[in-house]
This record gives C-alpha cells, structure tokens and sequence, in this order.
C-alpha cells in the first residue's frame, strides 16, 4: 500500500492549491470546499447512474477509485491489478469483456454503462496512464460481449 | 369481503389512518398529535395547540417515502435489536478479550496448502520484517474474504475453487461526521433513528446513546449501498466524500457547516484485507453455495459471504459456529 498512499497523498496536496487558485476571488472558503478536485466537485448522482461519455470522466469517476487515478493499482492482502503499463490492454476485447462482466470480485458494470461509454473508457485506457495502444473498440463489440441474460450485482438491498 | 368487513376496514383507516367522520385526512388537531403541531399544547396561559399544515398528497407519493416508512418492521432492523456498547467493533473486542493470545495480527496469508495429512499456510508479516512463515494444522477454518482468498495460491476443489474465483463483492460508504453539539436533539427534537433522503447520502443516521450529553456529537451521515452513487464516492478522495455529505445533509439541517468538526470516510472497496463490502449472491443455487460451505477435505470456509445474512456480522458469526460444529463432529466421529 505503501506506493498508492504516497500517490494519495501527492494528489491530495496539489488540488487545494488548484481549488484556490480557481476560487481567488472568494473571500472565504470553508475548509472542506478547498479540498474537492474538478471531478468530484462537479459529481452528478441519481438514478441515471453515470451519463458522461468521456472516457477520462469515466475512469476518474468510476475505475480510479480502485486502479487509483494513475492506473497505479494497490496492493493490500490483496491487490487491483495496475492498468498502467498493463500489456493485457493492447487489443480492447480483453478491457470491453471485463468491464461489461467484471472478475472475481471486481462487479459488473455493464448493467449501467452503455456501449459507447464503454468504448469510451477501454479508449482512455489503452491510450493513457502510461499505455500507449491504438484505441480499438468498437461499439458492436461491447454488444457482443454482453451476457444473454445480465446480472445486476449492484442493486440487491441491504441497509 | 361481507359489508360488515368493510365498515371494520373504514373504521380501522379511520382509528389507524386518522381519518375523520367523513374518511377524510384534514388539517386538525386529530392528525396533529400524530404528524406534530404547529404549536404543541402546553400549560397555563397561552397554552392551546395549533394544528399544522399537511403536506401536498401529491409531494409525499412522489418523494417514495413509502419505501422507507417499513424498514423499521423488517426483521434486519426491528425494535429489539441491540448494540454492543462503545460500537459495532464491541464484538471484536470481545474475541479479543476472550482469546487474544492465540491471534497473529498483521499476518498476509500467500498460500494455503492442504494433503491428507495436514494444512500448511505461508504467511508473510505485512508491517515487520519477520519474511515469511508457515503454519501447519490438522485443520483449518478459513475465514478469509473470497476477494482475497481468490488471489491467494491454494490447492482447495475445483468446485470450491470456482465459487471462490467468481464471486463479486459490493462497494459501500460510509461518512461519519463529528459536530460540535447535539444539534438534532437540542435544536429538532430528534433522538436516535434515521432520516432518509433521496440523494446520494441515502441516510443521516443518529446515535441512540448518550443523549442529551453535552460536547460533540458523531452522526452517520452518509451510508451508500453498492449501485452508481458507492462507485463515485470510491473514486474519491476521503475530504471529497466528507464534503459531499455536508453538501446534501446541510439541506435536511442547516445547521451542518456551523456545527461541523470533522469527519471521517470509509469506502469498502479501499479496505485492503476485502477491497468491498461483502460478497454477492445474485443466485446461491448458480454460484454454487452448496459447494462453498462443504468441508473441503481438511478445510473449512466461513464468513458473512457463507450466509443468509451477508454483510451482516450476525451472518458471519453464525457462519463460523456452523463451520466449527460440522469440523467438530467430522473429526470426532470420521
């Protein structure tokens, strides 16, 4: 864990001064509100799930919570595989059937992303965090990677 | 349903629902002293209540607060259900009392091997410099989470092994907050329970002890579980997930940013001995729960994920005793 909490931490003290610069004009800030970055200061929730496109907003607002925002992974008892440098991501049928699937314990998403954000987000993958692949997902392959009969692992009850 | 039947169902709305002679709910001081006053009744002079307002009908059915009016009726969440004194942890605490010496902290299992003749376990000290050890038993009961139990190298079943590899576990967060005073008991009249909300906190829950006390109070003021709103409040950072529960629950109490301390962010999916919540079952039959609970050789799965009651700590206690009884009985009587 050792490598992701430095990652953290370096993350967590370049935003503040982000945030201030952006908000100079404010006389005051709470001090709370000078901690949140771009992505999370702008977070949509609700019931549409994720409905941005882009594959980068995609990534930082979804996979980045585990993969870490750098493709880094982590390592624990455990470990989330990192995606930077990842030579599994060459060709996008491998990324397109995990995220649409999941494996072992990381959960299915394509209950709640569509084709196109899938595209979109294997695209950013392949082509950033250190990885340097030509894009190539297709929309009709996230069609075909999709199950007869999807499980939604994401939505039974529990309080 | 004979007319008698009927008049006892109108008469059961009209005592339970306070309807009026008329079967309708109005504005009184009938329905007031279930929904609250506008001005409570008091004493002496001045001292007549006020009937309040009702809410727009329309609103309440579109706000679904129906779907949370009967939480407190499900078996998970009925009256007598208790709590360990000083938190949940209260639990652990007592395995630690009660058998603290035979626990190796900070111990990261890498392989569990077993023959006909034992079960052999390779460890590593993940905050020291011990390198790696090994353990060896008759038996084991193996209480680690699929998650992880899944990237250890092991020789169980193939039948276990394959409900082990396949199982997904579910995000969830949680926000405790800390704030200079009880505001919700001194200033709302609120003591324990929960309010529930349609943003993406889902919840504010209130702590059922210590009320009335001056000095800080802590509250749950967010609880999200798995779907969408558990993968984005992952995919931040701990001050971001904290300012977003002061953002939604300033909007149910004012009071929130005035009052605020600190506060405190778990997401379970960055809890690195599970890396989630709990494990799923979309279909135990499918997965194969069967085969996850059998005595594999000489071990022995257990846990809140071998279950009818994930996620739940009761689950994974009653999972163990279960596992350590069919142990018991497997090595006394063959």
């Amino acid at each position: 864990m050792k490598t992701t909490f430095l990652t953290m931490c370096a993350l967590a003290s370049l935003t503040p001064l982000l945030a201030a610069a952006q908000s100079s004009d404010q006389t005051e800030m709470k001090p709370e509100e000078a901690k949140i970055s771009a992505f999370a200061d702008t977070a949509e929730f609700g019931a549409d799930g994720y409905t941005s496109t882009d594959g980068e907003q995609l990534y930082q607002t979804l996979c980045a919570g585990c993969h870490m925002p750098d493709g880094s992974g982590a390592i624990g008892a455990g470990e989330y595989p990192a995606l930077k440098g990842n030579e599994k991501l060459e060709f996008a049928g491998y990324s397109i059937y995990l995220i649409v699937n999941g494996q072992g314990a990381m959960p299915s998403f394509g209950t709640f992303l569509d084709d196109e954000q899938v595209v979109a987000v294997t695209s950013y993958i392949q082509s950033h965090l250190g990885n340097e692949y030509t894009p190539d997902a297709r929309v009709e392959d996230v069609a075909s990677a999709r199950p007869d009969e999807p499980k939604n692992p994401n939505t039974a009850e529990h309080e | 349903m004979t007319a008698e039947d009927r008049e006892l169902l109108i008469e059961s709305l009209r005592s339970f629902g306070v309807l009026n002679e008329q079967n309708e709910y109005v504005e009184s001081l009938d329905t007031s002293a279930y929904r609250g006053f506008d001005k409570q009744p008091g004493g002496g002079v001045d001292a007549a209540p006020v009937a309040s307002d009702l809410y727009d009908p329309q609103q309440v059915i579109q706000s679904e607060l129906w779907r949370f009016l009967s939480i407190h009726e499900s078996l998970e969440h009925w009256a007598p259900m208790f709590q360990p004194v000083g938190g949940m942890d209260g639990i652990a605490k007592g395995f630690e009392r009660e058998v603290g010496d035979l626990i190796t902290y900070n111990a990261k299992v890498t392989s569990l091997q077993q023959d006909n003749d034992g079960v052999t376990v390779t460890w590593q000290d993940s905050v020291g410099n011990g390198g790696t050890q090994t353990s060896t038993a008759d038996y084991c009961i193996c209480t680690i989470p699929f998650s992880i139990l899944g990237q250890i190298d092991h020789n169980l079943s193939s039948e276990l092994a394959n409900v082990i590899s396949t199982m997904p576990y579910n995000g969830s967060v949680k926000v405790g907050l800390e704030f200079k005073r009880r505001f919700w008991e001194q200033d709302d009249e609120i003591y324990g329970g929960i309010s529930y909300t349609d943003q993406a906190i889902s919840q504010i829950s209130y702590p059922s002890t210590g009320f009335q006390s001056d000095g800080p109070g802590v509250l749950l003021g967010c609880y999200t579980w798995r779907g969408t709103e558990s993968f984005k409040f992952n995919a931040m950072q701990p001050a971001e997930r904290i300012e977003w529960a002061l953002r939604q629950g300033e909007k149910i109490h004012p009071q929130y940013r005035e009052e605020f301390k600190t506060g405190v962010a778990v997401s379970w999916h960055k809890v690195p001995w599970v890396l989630g919540c709990s494990g799923v079952w979309e279909d135990r039959e499918a997965q194969g729960y069967d085969d996850a609970v059998k005595i594999d050789n000489r071990v022995v799965c257990a846990g809140e994920h071998l279950s009818y009651i994930p996620a739940w700590q009761e689950g994974a206690i009653l999972s163990s005793l279960d596992a350590v009884s069919r142990l018991h009985d497997k090595v006394i009587n063959g």
